[in-house]
Formats: C-alpha cells, structure tokens, sequence
C-alpha cells in the first residue's frame, strides 16, 4: 500500500512525519517498507551551476563538472544555478501517462559519457505546473541540496511517499481510517477525524430496503442523482496517482479514493428506473454492477425497482461493505458512500441505508492474565489487559480471578490460540513497554568444539600474511571443477548455478578482479564449505584453502617460493588447530600442473593438497599462476587436538651449523628431512632451512642448507664430534647423489657464516 | 583552570624553562654536569627567576603557581641524578651518538588480515559466549522440512519460490535463514531444563543483488531455552548486543513483525548510519534498517524438534552485514562481497 503522507495526514488531529509514522505503526506489525522523497526535497536533488556546451553536450559543476540532460524548452544561460536530479531521485511526473505511480525515476548512466543527472523543471520538483528549467538564486554553493536552496521552503506539494505493508489479518488497517486509528490508539495526544465532514442523517427510510444475507458483513446503501459526474479536483487526481489507483473515469475514482480512504468495499450499479428500490446483498442472483474496487465474491448484489418507470439520466445506486467489526469502527461503510456522493455531487446529500447480515460466529480463547505477564516478562493488570484488547474490535468478558475470554472476530484469522492472543496483547502494548531482560537460567559451561579450531587454523594462516576473504558458496555452472558438482535448480535465471567442489575457483576470482596491483603477487585464505557430490551424500566439508597468486612473468624461483610460503602456512594452520606433525608426500593431482602437487597427511590420513595451477584451471586468464593448498578440515581434525609438550632446552653447550648441500632436483625435500630425522643420535634437530637455485650450480641440481644441531644430555660436546655427527648424517645421504656444496670460486669461505655456532 | 593571564603566562613559562632544561640534560656531557646544574637549578636560572615571579601573582593563584615551579625543579634533580648515574655507568658521549630518525615510523599494515564479516561473527559470538551461549555447527545445505515446513511457512509462500531460493537435487535446499539450523540443533538434542546456543554462518537466497540484499550474506541466531525465559530475554538481548557491538549512539528500535515460526515475533531496526537516516538505498528510504528478528518459537516448531510445547524458547537472528554497513557507514552491503582488497586492507 502507497500512502502519501498528506493525505494519512488529514485524518489526524495532529500530523505525523515519517519518523513518527514509522515508529508507530511499525509498532503496530505494519512495516514501512520504503519511503519515496520525490521532488524538490530529495536529498539526490542538488544545486548545480551550469557551463558551457562542449561536442553537444552540456556540463554543470556538482561540484566538479558532470555531463546533464537539460529539459525541452528554453535554455538557461550558462553560469545561472540550477536543480540537477542524480540517478535515483524521484521527480514528479503530473498528468503524464506511462511512468510509476504518477514518479520518474532518473536512470543512472548506462555508457560512458551518459549525462549522469538531469535538470530539473517545476513541475518535476513539484513547485508548479512549468515546463522550463527551474533557476536557482546564483549564490547557491553547487552540490547542495535543493532543498537547503530554496529560501523560504515553498509551500506546494511536498509529499513523502510511505510503501507499507499491511497483514491480510489486519483487515480493519487497510485504508487510512484504519490506519489513523492503530496511530491514534498508541498516541493520545493524536485523534481520528474526518477531513470532509461527519455524513447527515440517512435520510427517507423506504427510498431503499436493503437486506444482507452475507454472514458477518454490513453494507450501506445509497441512491445518487444521475448525470455528468463532478471532476475530480487536481490534488486528489495526482494523489491518486501516486498512489498507483487513478483512473480517468470520475465514477471510478471517486470510488477509489473512499475504498482507500476507508477500506472497504465499493461497488456502483446504474439505476434505470425511477422511485424506491429492494437491494439484497449476498444473494444468488447478480446484476450487472459498475466499477468495483475488491467487491467480496461471495456478495451477489440484485436490485429491484418497485415503480418500473424509467429515469433519465439513470441514478448511482453506491454500495460499500466491509466486516461487521471492521465497518463498526466508526461506521466506516457510511463514511465512504457519503464520501462518495461528495466527490461525485457534492451539497446534495444522499438517501442512504445501512444493514447488517446476519452475525457470523466467534469462537472465544480464554487468556491467563498472570501466565501472559510472566511469558511476556511485562507485568499486566486484568483490567489492563482488558482495556487493551477491546480497543480494536475483540470483545471481553472477565472468567473468574485474572482469566479474560476473548471473543475473536472472523477475520481475524491470525488470533487461533493463547499464543496468538498473547501476541496480540505485545502487538498493543508495544515493545517499548517491555523491560529488557537477560535470560535467567543457569547454563552449562561452554564446550570445546571443532570450528574452534578451524577458526584457529585460518588465524594462523593470516599471521602468516594471508589476507582473508569470503567468497560465494554458490558459483556459476561454467565455473571450472564442475565434475560432478550439486546443481542447484534454475529459478528463472539464465545461467545455471552449482554449489562450489573447491574454493580455489573463487579465490582465483578474487585475485583477478583486483585492480591496480599489476606484477605484485597475492596471499589468500579462505575457510568454508564445499560439496563433493561422490563423498555419496549432499553433506557439505568444510575446507582451508591458501593461495598465493603469481601474476604474469613469475619465474619458477617465485613459484618454489609461493609453494613454500603457502606449505609454511598451511603447516602453521595445522599446528594451531592442535595438529602438531602434518607430512607431505609427492602425488599427482588433476587441474595441478604435474610434479609440482602434494599430498598432505594427518595421522596417517589424507588431509588435503598442494600445487601449482594455472589460472585457466580455475577460470581466470592463465597468465596467472596460483600456488594453492586446500584443506580438508574433516580429515585434519578427525583426531582430538594434541597439545604440544614442551621440552627442556639441552642443560649443555650443542654446536649448531648449517650445511650446504647440493641435491638433484628429483629428490624431494621431504626425503632429505626423513634421513635426517634417522640421524646419528647425537643429532638433536635438523631442518632445512633454505632452497637456492642459481647458474652456478650443476645442471639439474639445487642447493639445500640444512641446520643441524649436535648435544649431549651430559656434557658440552666438542667440535670435532659435531663435525663427525654431521658427517655421518650427510653420508647417509651420498647415495641419493647429495654432496656437500662449496662453491668453485670461493673456496676459502666456509659454507656460511653461521657455521659452527656454538650455543 | 587558572583564573588570570598572568598566572597563564607564568605555568608556560615554567613548563618551557622544563622542556629546555630537559633538553640541555640529554645532551650534556658527563663533566659538564655541574655547569648544567649552575645554568638550569642555580640562583641565576629560569626556574628561579619564576619563583620570584610567583610572589607578585594574586593571592587566590599564587599557591597553584608555586607547587609548579616546585614540581619543575624537583623533577629536574631527579633527571639530574638518573643522568649522572648513567654517565657513571660508561654512557656514550654525545659526539659517538648514532644517528637516526626515531620520528619516521613506516605506515606499512601487515600482509593478511581478516575479512570484516567473519571478523563480526567472531565478535558477535564471542558477546554471546560471554553470556553463556554455545556455539554450534550447522549445515548450510538443508532440506525443505527443516527451512520451511517445519517450521510453518506455507507451500505457498513466496519465499519458497526458486526464484527465491536455492533447491538442489535430491530435495537438498541451501538454507535461506539460520533458523533451519536452530531446528535442526534442537532436534539432536535433548530439551533440558535450560540451554543456550548460537549458530552462524553463510545463508543463501536466490535474489536480484541489490544494496540491501545478495545471494550470499551472514547470521549469527542465539537461542535460549528455558521455564524462566521471556519475551522480555529478547529485548535485552538485542538492545544488550545493538549497545556493546554499534555502541551507545544507536537506539534500537523493537518492532511488532510476524513470522509462522515465531510467536510474538518481532524485528530490530536501527537507525541507518550510511544515510543518515536520510534515505538511500540500504534502507529503501526509511532511513531505517532492520538488523535482527526472533520471538519466541512457535509452539508448531518445539513440536517439530520433540520439545514441550510450551517451553519458552527465546531465538535472535542477526544479520552480520546489515550491522557491518551500519558500523562502517557503508551504504550497499555488496562492498563485503567483493574481496576487494582496498576495502579489507582497512580492516587490519
Ligand atoms: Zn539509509
């Protein structure tokens, strides 16, 4: 429902702004979902100064100068102030068919070079009927709104446009009499009223005999003088338009304007013949009737003349109905027939007849006033509860010591239970009534749970300098990794959708939509959840994926690198998530560029991969590459998280020195780290601590520097003995065709500097 | 505040005759220290020439102005004294200084950080694990019972349209509010005498993206159990939540909505910060922006989870962007979908 706020406005004894419009009703369950600021008070109306025209077309500075459309008609000088509309404000289009609900809406560019606003005339501000650009005083600072402009604020038309959603339950809201009573019920400092007149007496009580048969409806009746019907006036033409209900015939509208006015039910039928009339209502013979606005199905309308001569011009028979409950709030079904015959043949009040059908059943819910109170956290009184519920339509009777029963109306379909009706007692009270409380019972301790540790493992991967990001769980089906994904069914749209294998493809998305970061690479981390349809079930998993994004031009030394840094994170990942020892073990992969995947392993398990990818693996141009690991945080934290111990540092001196090595490019790294670990046992660690490839060294080899830490639990062990543990650790290696590296120039210095630190 | 210009005049005085002082100390060589004594502390310094100032001060001021003077000088022999300490001690002498520009620290963040969303979830649960809430995981992928008819929305409605939600094969539906999940908690665990919990995540709808809505946004919903459990819970909850994540500027607004799983139900606005409550597009106009919902379950829906019907069951929903773009002053909610690292960069 679109209300002007004006218009609701009149039937108040004191006007609302939106604000407080808001606020009360929203209170009510009537959510405003939207308001519309048309014209000269739109905040996206802003003053503009107007250049010169430059290869046709014409700039004003906003401040800074944007291309405008100017209106048809004379041209305002360049330099005079004008209104510019921005896209999305809403300018008032009187009298012109073919735009929304009586507003245009100013279109945001589509191309380059598309003016961005338009200039704005009176009438679309709706400050008057002109055609012509609108000038403002030449002193105006470009760039402020419109309506900080005008001095004073003109008194035309100045409506705010509420969209409102009414709750088919809440029949007796549906028009702003109904509306104006929920506002008036929780404001007393605002009353109803009628802004064109109470409705006269009904006038000759045999000119009509009306009978209702419909269960529960009232109908009001009355005859109006044929002829041209009075046209309607401007202002409620255009408020009907903004409304979206105008219409061209007078008879339609002004039936229109009482069912909004009073929300019930209209219709008219042509009358030929002259004298008294039998109207019955709800019965099974319908005559043609005029111009309906929602009249119930189940109200059959027949007319008879008791004198069978004929009128000319023929008469209005004006028929309005509405819920027995609904049309007693203030005779709502009288109101909107004399509303009617005013607008259509204002000073001749009309004969009119009111009846009710039968009365319809209610069925009664018993309320515990003391249950409600305590449910609510609200402490009621009885009578309270009482007072409240009677003032929108239930009737009460008390059953004894704090019990109420509610009497429900029929179209109050939503009041079936206590439940309902306590809802129906916040829905009067307000939530502003209520006191603010926290739940009271005493709970368990919180418990250890594994997205705990997941979200350990993806802080860990940011310390590491991968920046987090949240992509779409659901991707498009052209997506690459679409084997056997869970299609999602289309729903009207073009493409089909599926949701993700991996998330690898949208962190792919992401680093190939960054804009200005040419030739630098990126780090990404994302944790969530990922389907794989051949799991057997639709059950999702969730993942860990790192990236570094390589882009164009990245060497092979820039990828080892990227792999090693995304593995260090990953490790990292694994070790906060309370999984101290995460292996590697070569594996090929599909979509991973060969001899560069891995596999990782957990507790004997496998718990996800690493790689390489090309950017077109994953949907994004291949001039990328992605170094990538992808956790499955299931398998990583099957097991309970281990605590790591702590271990004593050696009481003694070690020696620690860092070899260097030259390793052929086939064997891995991680089988260099295995025979260590099987090292003399005077070795206390080993780890490699650098990868290096240079011009220098042997084809198909690399240089690995290993550090290596030599103690004894009894005594400082001496640097002879350190040399001979290491020297065995190495030999063992001889027969993978590892040697110790020196370089042929420089072989005075020894393998580096940190050589033989003694601790 | 001093109440002449005079005394004004004098306090600056004091507190430059210090700062120089100071500075002289630093850079004074061990065996001049003496003379530094003579020129900053002596009978000819500064400091004394403002203690015979004082004196001619009006009475109401002259204490104020004394104990500053007092207070100068007692802490220029302390510096004194810590200074001939460390000369004693082998201090380099001023000419051997490094020297460097301790002014210029580099404005560079650290790489990586978290994005804004789960950042909110982490900071919305963890107020909720304060009050005693667990969290709990849940599926996103769910089935029709669990997000819709369960839960009372009608076959008909709107919401359960494709071309609002995402269905999948095998009656699979991606959940389209953490209520289903609520449920679904509820289901696999017994209804004790009282039990709080969250769950959050990622939820989906197959709408238009716009500035207010996007197929892919987050909630975190806190649901507490119990006899003792009233409607009231959920307003502190909410107004407990809006005060301790948006702060104080923000007035809540409790609104009467109605949802079939809910029964009173309710929405949470508050005012919208991108516009001022001006109107833009967040908030389609009403200068409002509705970030949480709940009530207590609806007596359909504890039937449905095995539960007493009439155990009250408090439930929140909250939506993580929504309050992030109220947070931020930011105006489309698209801005947390776009990994754009311009944008997350700010977060760190
Ligand atoms: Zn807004």
């Amino acid at each position: 429902m679109r209300v002007p706020l004006s218009w609701l406005n009149e039937f108040l004894s004191k006007p609302v702004t939106v604000r407080e419009a808001d606020d009360l009703l929203g209170t009510a369950g009537m959510a405003i979902t939207r308001v519309d600021v048309p014209g000269w008070r739109s905040p996206r109306i802003v003053a503009g100064r107007l250049g010169e025209e430059r290869d046709g077309t014409t700039f004003a500075a906003l401040p800074a100068p944007e291309p405008v459309r100017l209106p048809a008609g004379a041209r305002p000088a360049p330099g005079s102030m004008v209104a510019v509309a921005l896209p999305g404000a809403r300018l008032y289009a009187p009298g012109s068919a073919g735009t929304a609900h009586g507003l245009d809406i100013v279109p945001a560019p589509a191309r380059d070079g598309d003016p961005v606003g338009l200039v704005c005339t009176p009438a679309g501000l709706g400050l008057g009927p002109s055609g012509t650009a609108i000038v403002l005083p030449p002193a105006t600072a470009p760039g402020t709104p419109v309506a900080a402009a005008l001095d004073p604020a003109p008194a035309s038309v100045a409506d705010d446009i509420l969209h409102l959603t009414v709750p088919t339950e809440l029949a007796d809201c549906d028009g702003l009499w109904g509306l104006a009573g929920e506002i008036a019920q929780r404001d007393r400092d605002r009353h109803r009223v009628t802004p064109h007149g109470e409705p006269g007496p009904h006038g000759d009580g045999d000119t009509i005999r009306l009978s209702v048969d419909g269960c529960g409806w009232t109908v009001c009746a009355a005859i109006l003088p044929g002829g041209a019907a009075e046209r309607m006036p401007d202002l409620l033409r255009d408020r009907l338009r903004l409304t979206g209900l105008d219409d061209d015939d007078p008879v339609t509208g002004a039936v229109r304007v009482a069912a909004y006015e009073f929300g019930v039910r209209l219709v008219t039928v042509e009358l030929s013949a002259a004298g008294p009339v039998d109207v019955t209502v709800g019965g099974d013979q319908a005559v043609r009737t005029g111009p309906a606005v929602r009249w119930p199905a189940e109200l059959a309308v027949h007319v008879a003349a008791r004198t069978p001569e004929n009128t000319a011009p023929p008469r209005l028979l004006v028929l309005a109905a509405a819920r027995t409950e609904v049309s007693a709030d203030g005779d709502r079904c009288d109101r909107a027939v004399h509303r009617v015959a005013a607008l259509l043949a204002p000073g001749r009040p009309p004969v009119r007849a009111t009846t009710e059908g039968p009365a319809a059943p209610r069925h009664e819910i018993l309320v515990d006033v003391a249950d409600t109170g305590s449910r609510l956290g609200l402490p009621l009184s009885t009578d309270e509860c009482a007072r409240l519920l009677t003032g929108r339509g239930l009737t009460v009777r008390a059953a004894g010591p704090n019990r109420l029963v509610v009497a429900i109306p029929a179209h109050r379909t939503d009041l079936r239970t206590r439940p309902d009706l306590i809802a129906e007692i916040v829905r009067l009270t307000g939530y502003r009534a209520l006191p603010g409380t926290v739940p009271g019972d005493p709970v368990p301790p919180p418990r250890d749970d594994r997205s705990a540790r997941s979200r350990a493992a993806r802080d860990a991967a940011v310390a590491h300098g991968f920046q987090e990001v949240v992509t779409p769980m659901v991707i498009d089906a052209d997506a690459p990794v679409r084997t056997s994904a869970l299609h999602l069914h289309r729903g009207g749209s073009r493409t089909g959708r599926i949701v993700r294998r991996s998330l690898l493809p949208g962190l792919a998305a992401v680093a190939a939509a960054q804009t200005g970061r040419r030739g630098r690479h990126l780090d990404l981390v994302e944790t969530g959840a990922v389907v794989l349809p051949e799991a057997g079930d639709h059950r999702e998993r969730p993942q860990l994926a790192v990236v570094r994004a390589l882009p164009e031009g990245s060497g092979p030394d820039a990828a080892e690198t990227a792999l090693h840094q995304v593995g260090a994170a990953v490790r990292s990942a694994a070790r906060a998530a309370g999984v101290p020892v995460l292996t590697v073990r070569a594996a090929e992969r599909a979509l991973y560029r060969p001899g560069t995947a891995v596999e990782f392993v957990a507790a004997g398990r496998c718990a996800g991969w690493m790689g390489l990818l090309a950017g077109s693996a994953l949907g994004v141009p291949g001039t990328w590459t992605f170094a990538a690991a992808e956790v499955d945080l299931v398998a990583l934290l099957a097991d309970p998280a281990v605590h790591r111990r702590l271990v004593a540092p050696p009481a003694q001196r070690t020696i620690e020195t860092d070899v260097n090595l030259l390793v052929p490019d086939e064997v891995p790294a991680a089988e260099l780290a295995g025979l260590l670990r099987a090292g003399p046992a005077a070795l206390r660690r080993a780890g490699i601590v650098d990868v290096y490839r240079d011009a220098r060294l042997p084809d198909g080899h690399r240089r690995v520097t290993v550090r290596l830490e030599v103690a004894s639990d009894w005594r400082p062990v001496t640097r002879q003995e350190a040399a001979a543990a290491c020297d065995e650790a190495i030999s063992a290696m001889t027969e993978l065709g590892v040697r110790r590296w020196t370089p042929p120039q420089e072989q005075s210095t020894q393998d580096n500097n940190r050589n033989g630190v003694i601790r | 505040m001093p109440a002449s210009p005079e005394v004004a005049t004098t306090l600056e005085a004091v507190r430059s005759a210090y700062r120089s002082a100071l500075g002289a100390l630093r850079d004074c060589p061990g065996p001049e220290l003496t003379g530094w004594h003579r020129d900053h502390l002596g009978r000819r310094s500064a400091l004394a020439a403002l203690r015979s100032r004082v004196g001619a001060l009006p009475a109401e001021d002259r204490a104020a102005a004394g104990r500053a003077v007092r207070q100068a000088a007692d802490d220029l022999a302390t510096a004194l004294a810590d200074r001939r300490e460390q000369t004693a001690a082998g201090d380099p002498a001023p000419a051997d200084r490094v020297r460097l520009d301790p002014t210029h620290i580099p404005d560079t963040p650290p790489p990586g950080g978290r994005h804004p969303v789960s950042l909110i979830l982490d900071e919305a649960a963890a107020h909720f694990a304060a009050l005693g809430f667990v969290f709990r995981d849940a599926p996103q992928i769910e089935d029709e019972a669990h997000c819709f008819d369960l839960l009372g929305v009608p076959a008909d409605h709107p919401t359960r349209s494709p071309a609002h939600t995402f269905y999948a094969e095998g009656a699979a539906v991606l959940r389209s509010h953490t209520t289903a999940s609520v449920l679904r908690v509820l289901r696999t665990e017994p209804a004790g005498p009282a039990s709080r919990f969250v769950v959050a995540g990622p939820c989906h709808r197959n709408n238009v993206p716009n500035a207010r809505f996007v197929h892919q946004f987050h909630q975190l919903e806190a649901v507490a159990a119990g006899p003792s459990v009233r409607m009231s819970d959920i307003k502190g909850l909410a107004t407990g939540f809006v005060d301790a994540v948006l702060g104080d500027g923000f007035d809540p607004r409790l609104r009467f909505r109605r949802f079939p799983y809910v029964s009173p139900g309710l929405a949470v606005d508050v005012e919208c910060a991108p516009c001022g409550a001006e109107g833009c597009g967040l908030c389609q106009g009403s200068g409002r922006l509705e970030i949480m919902s709940g009530g207590l379950l609806a007596a359909g829906v504890l039937r449905a989870a095995g539960w007493p019907e009439d155990l009250p069951v408090a439930a929140l929903a909250i939506s993580l962007e929504r309050l992030l773009a109220v947070r931020h002053g930011l105006g489309d909610i698209r801005h947390f979908l776009r990994n754009d690292l311009r944008l997350l960069a700010q977060a760190r």
